[in-house]
């Protein structure tokens, strides 16, 4: 046999070879853009709908496309104004930065108890607050309502932000929980022998390791804050408190006169903000993702 | 006065008790090395010292002060991990600068002595990086970077060299030794590789089952092991250990039988308690038994012929297993020649080096 001389190796035709062998056919291909456009149809009749007068919508097809793209500022000034768009935004960002923030925060404490620190029933402190995520959401509706109703805090921004950051902890706690319990002891140990406090070992070494699960988890709850509409509309009813979601509510109903035009964008309107937030920190979407193992 | 000294030291988890009450003196400067099978008790003692676990009974002192209570930043002691234990989110001078800067030492004093243990180490070119770039052998500095900057009284180590390369582990291990010549530290070392411990140690302590074997100088450790475990535990490969019995050899002198009716002479003056018929443990290291012509022929041989069973070759030296008395002995063969399985080789036993130890408790029946 001669012998071999590597210069002289066709790299293109190995290339190719070895990716005929991973069998991305055209077919596969075919599924995956035909899933995506049905996945896509809805986002045509938002996109039209948008830059369409009131009297265009009513008198055309609903799938028509827009005469003119002039309408759109139209629409955009009516949804604002007729929800309170300005109000409902600051809220829902302050319920949503301060519940979902403390939340994460609040569970690396707790993550960090048990995960570092030896004490009695330490599995039972799990459990209880793991337990948190195993029941319904909507279990909770009436107790909260009653209980805030006694307390007075029904209708109050405080009363949001203590629910909103209670119901947002069981779950970082369970993933925080498993990942601190991934970082190596050793280190903690390393810190203190370099004389750190337990406070400080928290903060100064495993806080700062965990900043990648903890925004991802601030990430997702802070959509489901902004997203949430049921106990927004269950404990707030004034329009100063109110959360966005609960605005666009004044737009639905028998009495509400506005056409789907100014609707869709309201919709779209309340929804920039997380899709900005996506598309900046998109990459901490997908580790969250991943933590949620969808 | 002795730097470190262990007094009756005991721990207890739940009614597991792993550390059984040790005694050890450690002078000022000295390099001692803990050493001994997994499970033994070495890491946990070498823990006790450093703080990092409670003293179930007993005494530590440092420098003549008891640090039972004391919280592991206030003993003076800086440690090197396994792991390494870097904090992942630091560059290297931020690792190496961390304790100092928890201390409040002025900014100026951190940069000066970040410097120099970086220089030390050789690390200066890596103070930016985070130790995530970093090779392994790298890391180990800047943990050892990281714990001389605080010029602690005692360096403790744990198994530093476990997760390197055999060749890497062979040049820190130099490394170790030349910077310890350097800063003259008391450090205490703990591995359960007996060549670390050998190579490394001013006092090897062999630990096992929560108590200590044997204390002492290397050589002194392996010329004279107290028991049977500290004569198989240190020197690889490991000592040779036969049964056997103490008999008159027939001209008035004493041997000890082996199985298949071998008698080696042995020098009475040497041991103690040689009673005739005493079931004894009969040792002797692989460099005291020596193929004929292939290293220093003994003054009193014992000269046996065996049948090689395996050879191992090391390059410098062949390894030769040979069946004798009922059993395998294990050979050193110096400038090796190829020897084949079954071949029967004779072999010389150096009878002044041999060891005997009790059948029974495993001690050593050395006179002195």
């Amino acid at each position: 046999m001669a012998a071999l001389d590597i210069a002289k190796l066709d790299l293109d035709a190995i290339a190719a070879k070895e990716r005929r062998a991973q069998g991305s056919s055209a077919l596969i291909w075919l599924f995956a853009a035909l899933l995506a456009i049905a996945w896509l149809v809805p986002f045509y009749y938002l996109l039209v709908s948008v830059f369409k007068t009131n009297a265009e919508y009513g008198l055309g097809h609903p799938l028509a496309l827009p005469q003119s793209w002039q309408p759109i500022l139209e629409n955009v000034y009516e949804a604002w104004t007729k929800t309170r768009m300005g109000e409902g935004m600051f809220n829902s960002a302050l319920y949503g930065i301060v519940g979902a923030g403390a939340a994460v925060f609040i569970a690396a404490l707790a993550a960090y108890g048990l995960t570092r620190i030896d004490f009695r029933g330490k599995n039972f402190w799990f459990m209880l607050i793991f337990s948190g995520t195993i029941f319904p959401l909507q279990m909770y509706l009436i107790p909260l309502f009653i209980g805030y109703n006694k307390l007075g805090l029904n209708n109050s921004r405080l009363g949001m932000i203590l629910f909103y950051t209670a119901i947002c902890i069981p779950f970082p706690v369970l993933v925080l929980r498993n990942y601190m319990a991934g970082l190596p002891r050793e280190m903690d140990e390393a810190a203190r022998l370099d004389g750190c406090s337990e406070f400080r070992i928290f903060h100064s070494i495993v806080l700062p390791n965990c900043w990648g699960p903890m925004t991802a988890l601030f990430l997702i709850q802070f959509t489901w804050v902004w997203n949430d509409l049921l106990f927004s509309m269950v404990l707030t009813s004034r329009e100063e408190v109110r959360s966005l979601m609960n605005g666009l509510m004044v737009l639905q109903g028998s009495y509400a006169a506005q056409t789907p035009n100014v609707v869709m964008t309201a919709t779209l309107l309340a929804s920039l903000p997380t899709v900005v937030l996506f598309f900046l920190l998109r990459r901490h979407f997908m580790n969250g993702m991943k933590l949620q193992n969808l | 006065m002795s730097h470190v000294s262990l007094r009756q030291l005991v721990k207890v988890y739940g009614r597991q008790i792993v550390v059984k009450g040790i005694d050890l003196e450690i002078e000022k400067g000295s390099f001692v090395v803990l050493v001994g099978p997994s499970g033994c008790g070495k890491s946990t003692t070498l823990r006790m010292v450093a703080g990092l676990e409670s003293v179930s009974h007993g005494e530590i002192r440092i420098s003549g002060r008891t640090v039972n209570d004391l919280p592991a930043r206030d003993r003076g002691i800086a440690m090197v991990f396994q792991s390494y234990a870097l904090y992942p989110h630091m560059t290297v001078f931020e690792n190496m600068s961390f304790a100092l800067k928890v201390a409040k030492v002025p900014r100026a004093e951190i940069e000066k002595r970040v410097r120099r243990a970086a220089d030390i180490l050789r690390l200066t070119d890596y103070l930016d990086r985070r130790t995530s770039q970093l090779s392994g052998g790298q890391r180990q500095r800047v943990a050892m970077g990281r714990a001389i900057v605080r010029e602690p009284e005692v360096f403790l180590f744990d198994e530093p060299l476990s997760n390197l390369d055999a060749q890497l582990r062979s040049a820190m291990r130099v490394e170790i030794k030349r910077l310890h010549h350097q800063l003259g530290t008391t450090a205490i070392y703990v591995t359960h590789d007996q060549t670390e411990a050998m190579t490394m140690a001013d006092k090897i302590v062999i630990m096992r089952d929560g108590f200590i074997e044997q204390e002492g100088a290397p050589l002194d450790v392996f010329e004279r092991p107290a028991n049977e475990f500290v004569a198989r535990f240190i020197g690889a490969p490991a000592m040779n250990l036969l049964p056997g019995k103490i008999v008159s050899d027939g001209n008035g002198a004493l041997a000890v039988e082996l199985s298949g009716d071998i008698r080696v002479r042995i020098d009475a003056g040497r041991f103690a308690g040689l009673e005739l018929g005493r079931p004894v443990t009969f040792g002797a290291r692989p460099e005291e038994i020596v193929p004929e012509g292939h290293g220093l022929r003994p003054d009193a041989p014992y000269e046996f012929s065996a049948p090689v069973t395996l050879t191992e070759s090391l390059g410098n030296e062949t390894l030769v297993f040979a069946a004798f008395a009922g059993g395998e002995v294990t050979s050193r063969m110096q400038r090796p020649k190829p020897v084949r399985e079954g071949e029967v080789l004779r072999f010389e036993l150096d009878r002044h080096r041999i060891h005997l130890f009790d059948a029974a408790t495993g001690s050593s029946l050395r006179a002195e």
